[in-house]
């Protein structure tokens, strides 16, 4: 009857749908059995052949910084093959370097494409696509010479021309985000066939810093024309890197092949990468991620909750690590005329009164440092003994509002809506500061409505917005505490501050540039507060035991060329 | 489906309630349907709580304490402590403050709304009561929770906010209930004979279209109540409805959620049988009122 | 009766624009800029002003609303504001994973619900019967959050007898899809279960208080036959309807089941997407649940009238 009649439509529906669903979001499934959980035993006669077989155009390579293959990682003797499932935290958006804004992106660009340079583990700048390169007299002139060994995934050559095209499209397509980064760029210069001139605006030595990420990726012109609107999603074999994109479904998963002919070699002269496929599955809930790892259904995953990591230290089957990061996390005043915050000795007292360790301690449960400015603890400007706020000093920040004389000091605290985490350390940064009678009224909001205000300068009192971070301290600071600079939302502006920050770009030599540095943190930190920050994040890997190779980067982002699995 | 969308309809006739005072009513209603009054009991004792919360905390649900954060539940913390060192029996004492007030005030908005409406549909008809259907046709459309969500999210994040969204879905089932009760009556020789004598509309509606619908009324109110509480719950599980610090069940569960995989569920527990408690009851004194006042109601939906 | 359809059917058009203008009120009402989640990290004034034009922001509100409508009939959604993606195909890829949910929920609520319930109303004041009571009462008062957060915890994390979330497509592993499927399966079911069994025992009661089946049974046919043959039948209507309505309610219910357990279907997207301020997706996906459930009513609605004539085709219980 009626009753058969609904379930019957709502059975072939369903099953229509199924099969609809299931053909179309996995369009190569049936031609490539996707190894989601138990990598193929790694053939132990391959491991010695690994070793020693060197194609005779790369033995006849002048052996150029040997540092381009980085060394230090890949275990001599390691097995190769295997597929490695690394949890993601969430999926990638855009393939392309171009127009890519998110922090996940770059976890699989960094696989596909190689740059021009790249950093060690310790974040300094080493050698990659360009061998070596020199700075003019002048600082307003930098040229690479190119590897001569490399070609794209697709077949085509990898050449001065190619970098040309690649950095022009950068800095002059319309909608680029890397514009901005590339801004000091002048023009970049064809000398050979491999050997480009980058000519720059006025002095810019950050320069190399921003050529390790995105703005300095490589990518194959022959696939992106071909590949049209739609090659953000489907940039197949179109970089030079040690692995190529073969599938990427939506939300589902992501598959890596290893790159064969990847220019790339271990410390012991043995070709990377090692292992065969890389699957990158997109999941969202941290909980979820590591239950995943934990029972071996993936063997990596880059992003531990603080409240999880004692209990994984336990875990036999597990490895963790951990180094310091580059992102910081902070408090925004709003210090425009006509708001709270203008009369900066506020920032001062907030900044006293709160108790970062206790911050990191109870919410971070002692992941993370503590952390008062923006030169990160990897940075080579980083002052380990710079503590400008080392106890909590409520008193003195009692004494402070009191100086200023218009009364107590109350503001709102707008924090990212949806997260429990950003929640509580809210919550805490009230409880502190209610003890130097700095009361704050904690406000959720969307992340885009908080940027908004931001943006426009028009919120009340203070937002909880921290930074991912780039490996030097340029990019890490300039921004922020620069006169009407983009990502100055403080409206801070201090003509000392200008000058020496403008001035450690133009400045080649690293000590005298380290000066400039740290004499502009001390006044934007803690004469003449721009905002408050209290700690900086963390790097971790967290691996099965059968996985081997890797070590974490500030940047967070794990080079699976070097990895191996058991 | 029950709660917002079951509409119960009927009337009992106006006669019925003759000259008995109230009191001696009520506790001759009350002897005759236990049910009613074990359901009437929690609720009252519900709304107690909730209004004399801040007198029962045993702590400060609001105060955060580094030192005492994520206990398991114990003799001084009968449902342990959050990730912030507060009790969590003290915020479940005081969130019932949010969940019930958002309940009963919503309802009250559906209540009033949905009556005006349905009056204004029913007794003036045409085009009114067409333009009127249709509104409340479109209501109906969306599955309810859907429509909480998407009016709370429009108007942002707000315990307000969560009042009237849960209201307008509300409005609905005493639209629904009003008009049809008008348009049984409206007919009615009585009624006509009254217009005749010159009786206000007004009049007509007070003293006898209400009345024959209040039984219903009552009813719904009750069952709505218990949607009510548990939409909120579900909208400040999804960061909809109140705002920290502000203690609120569902949102409760959602901060704690995550602790869960670290095997602390003290912090979902409490809150979670809150909601249960305070649904349960009102869905209870809900079918117990209907099976009292209305046995013909028995028997449908 | 085709009368009663046309009317219904021409009634329903307006209600339908009406749905669209409200969602279209609603979505844009809500506070938030889509361009800045589209952005991103990036601030350029410029930039953002080019974005909004691509989004097709820029113009005003009435226009929007009419381009959306025409578009939408078409079915061109637009594309995603978070992941650029064609709002149609990213429903088309989680619509799979709500339908087997709710599927597997529908099948579970009916399948226990008619045994429960006729067992029950068979049994009146049997302690089966005072149990399915106490499980229709507390199966819907309470949170589908709460029991789906308890499930995790005793089934998922303690016994470790079912993952505790997470999704992987049928074709691709079928144990590993229907081991993830129990414990959302279960917590979406229950609700409408608690409603159907009371539902399946009260009008079964209903059924077998009438005369002609006592006279069937004074004639001395055996009960069961009796139930079978007739009562059952009679009884059903009221039930299918219902069911027939939480099918159509099906991404209601997920909402919340799946973003627990991490279910990629429609109701995890919707959530997500409201958080994201992702108007094209938050809008689509509303109009379709809600254009769906007010076509499966229609459809129950003229089948119940086709059955059973005796009901009146104004009132309908809901």
């Amino acid at each position: 009857m009626m009753r058969r009649r609904d379930f019957l439509t709502t059975a072939l529906g369903s099953g229509a749908m199924l099969l609809l669903t299931a053909c179309g979001s996995q369009p190569a499934a049936p031609a490539k059995p996707a190894e989601p959980a138990k990598p193929a035993a790694p053939a132990p006669t391959t491991a010695p052949a690994a070793k020693t077989e060197s194609k005779p155009a790369e033995a006849a390579k002048p052996a150029a910084p040997a540092a381009a293959a980085a060394p230090t990682q890949a275990a001599p003797g390691a097995a190769a093959g295997g597929t490695i499932t690394f949890a993601l935290e969430n999926d990638v958006i855009d393939f392309d370097p171009l127009r890519s804004r998110a922090f996940v992106d770059r976890n699989a660009h960094y696989q596909i494409y190689d740059s021009l340079v790249r950093i060690d583990e310790s974040g300094k700048i080493i050698p990659w696509l360009a061998e070596k390169w020199e700075t003019a007299p002048d600082g307003k002139a930098v040229t690479y010479s190119l590897r001569k060994d490399v070609k794209y995934h697709d077949g085509t050559p990898f050449d001065a021309e190619s970098v040309k095209w690649n950095i022009d499209r950068y800095r002059l397509t319309d909608d680029s985000a890397r514009k901005g980064e590339l801004a000091p760029l002048e023009d970049v210069q064809i000398v050979d066939a491999s050997t480009v001139k980058f000519i720059l605006k006025s002095p810019f030595t950050p320069l190399n810093s921003l050529l390790v990420d995105r703005a300095g990726m490589m990518v194959s012109r022959k696939a992106v024309e071909a590949g049209g609107a739609d090659f953000t999603r489907k940039a197949f074999k179109a970089g030079t890197g040690p692995y190529v994109l073969t599938e990427a479904v939506k939300d589902d998963h992501i598959t890596l092949e290893k790159n064969p002919e990847w220019w790339g070699k271990a410390a012991d002269g043995s070709k990377l990468p090692l292992v065969d496929k890389i699957i990158i599955r997109p999941i969202t809930s941290g909980d979820v991620r590591l239950t995943n790892v934990k029972t071996g259904d993936a063997q990596i995953m880059n992003n531990v909750s603080p409240k999880d990591v004692a209990g994984v230290k336990n875990e036999s089957s597990l490895v963790y690590q951990e180094i310091p990061g580059v992102s910081w996390g902070s408090l925004v005043p709003n210090s425009k005329a006509g708001f709270v915050f203008e009369d900066r000795r506020y920032i001062k007292a907030v900044s006293m009164a709160i108790d970062r360790k206790e911050l990191v301690d109870k919410v971070f449960f002692g992941i993370g440092t503590v952390g008062y400015g923006s030169i990160a603890p990897s940075h080579f400007a980083y002052d380990a003994n710079f503590k400008p706020y080392e106890k909590p000093d409520p008193e003195g920040a009692k004494k402070l509002i009191a100086e200023v004389g218009k009364g107590p000091l109350s503001f709102e605290l707008l924090v990212s809506a949806g997260d429990p985490f950003q929640v509580q350390i809210a919550s805490f940064l009230q409880a502190q500061l209610k003890k130097a009678d700095i009361s704050i009224e904690i406000k959720q909001l969307e992340f885009a409505q908080i940027l908004k205000l931001q943006t426009e300068k028009a919120f009340p009192g203070m937002t909880q917005i921290g930074w991912s971070g780039r490996i030097d301290p340029d990019p890490n600071s300039t921004d922020f505490v620069t006169t009407g600079r983009p990502f100055n939302d403080s409206s801070y502006s201090n003509p000392e501050v200008d000058k020496l920050m403008a001035d450690q770009r133009a400045e080649g030599d690293e000590a005298k540039r380290r000066e400039m540095l740290r004499k502009a943190e001390q006044i934007y930190v803690a004469d003449d507060p721009a905002r408050v920050w209290y700690r900086f994040g963390v790097a971790q890997i967290l691996m099965s035991n059968r996985v081997s190779g890797l070590k974490p980067y500030p940047d967070q982002i794990i080079r699976f060329q070097y990895a191996s699995i058991k | 489906m029950s709660g917002v969308g079951a509409v119960s309809s009927s009337p009992l006739p106006v006669a019925q309630r003759a000259a008995t005072p109230l009191r001696g009513r009520l506790g001759y209603f009350l002897r005759r349907n236990p049910r009613v009054l074990l359901g009437g009991v929690v609720v009252v004792f519900l709304v107690l709580v909730a209004i004399f919360a801040p007198l029962l905390v045993p702590y400060d649900p609001i105060e955060v304490n580094p030192t005492d954060s994520l206990e398991a539940p114990s003799l001084q913390h009968l449902f342990g402590t959050d990730d912030l060192g507060r009790d969590v029996l003290s915020r479940v004492i005081l969130g019932a403050r949010v969940s019930l007030s958002v309940g009963l005030i919503s309802v009250t908005i559906g209540l009033i709304v949905g009556v005006s409406v349905g009056l204004a549909a029913g007794y003036l008809g045409g085009p009114v009561d067409l333009l009127a259907m249709r509104v409340i046709d479109a209501l109906l459309a969306f599955p309810a929770l859907l429509l909480a969500i998407s009016i709370t999210a429009a108007l942002g994040p707000q315990i307000w906010n969560a009042m009237i969204a849960i209201g307008v879905v509300a409005i609905p089932a005493y639209t629904r209930l009003t008009r049809a009760q008008v348009l049984s009556i409206r007919e009615r020789e009585f009624v006509t004979a009254t217009r005749a004598i010159g009786a206000s509309s007004w009049r007509i509606v007070f003293r006898h279209i209400l009345p024959n619908v209040s039984n219903s009324l009552v009813v719904q109110a009750s069952l709505s109540t218990a949607f009510a509480i548990l939409a909120e719950a579900s909208l400040s599980f999804l960061g909809l409805g109140a705002q920290p610090p502000t203690p609120s069940w569902g949102q409760d569960i959602n901060y704690s959620q995550r602790y869960l995989s670290n095997m602390m569920w003290w912090m979902s527990a409490g809150p979670g049988l809150a909601i249960f408690l305070a649904v349960l009851s009102f869905n209870f004194l809900g079918d117990a009122l209907r099976d009292a006042l209305d046995p013909h109601l028995r028997r449908r939906a | 009766m085709t009368e009663y359809i046309t009317r219904r059917i021409v009634l329903m058009i307006p209600v339908a624009f009406l749905v669209t203008l409200i969602i279209f009120v609603l979505v844009r009402m809500a506070p938030g800029d889509p361009v800045l989640t589209y952005a991103g990290e990036e601030r350029d004034p410029e930039q953002l002003e080019q974005i909004r034009k691509s989004l097709g922001l820029d113009q005003p509100l009435p226009v929007q609303y009419v381009l959306w409508l025409g578009r939408a009939a078409q079915g061109d959604f637009g594309r995603s504001i978070r992941t650029r993606q064609p709002v149609g195909d990213a429903i088309r890829e989680r619509l799979g994973a709500t339908l087997e949910l709710g599927l597997a929920a529908v099948l579970l609520s009916s399948t226990i619900s008619l045994v429960v319930g006729t067992v029950s109303a068979l049994k009146r004041n049997s302690w089966i019967d005072i149990v399915a009571t106490g499980i229709t009462l507390g199966g819907v008062s309470l949170p589908n959050f709460f029991l789906g957060l308890v499930l995790i915890l005793i089934f998922g994390l303690a016994l470790r007898m079912f993952p505790p979330g997470g999704y992987v497509p049928f074709t691709q592993d079928p144990l590993g899809n229907l081991q993830r499927l129990v414990l959302p399966a279960i917590t979406l079911a229950t609700a409408s279960l608690a409603v159907n069994m009371r539902q399946v025992r009260s009008s079964l009661l209903d059924v077998l208080a009438q005369d002609y089946v006592r006279t069937a049974r004074a004639k001395g046919l055996r009960q069961q036959a009796v139930i079978v043959g007739h009562a059952l039948k009679n009884a059903l209507i009221p039930v299918v309807t219902l069911v027939g309505l939480q099918v159509g309610a099906v991404v209601e219910g997920a909402l919340i089941t799946e973003t627990i357990f991490f279910w990629p279907g429609v109701g995890r997207l919707a959530v997500d997407s409201i958080g994201g301020r992702d108007y094209p997706v938050v809008q689509a996906i509303v109009l379709v649940s809600a254009l769906s459930f007010m076509v499966t009513t229609l459809f129950v609605d003229i089948l119940y009238g086709w059955l059973d004539p005796r009901i009146s085709y104004g009132g309908g219980a809901r």
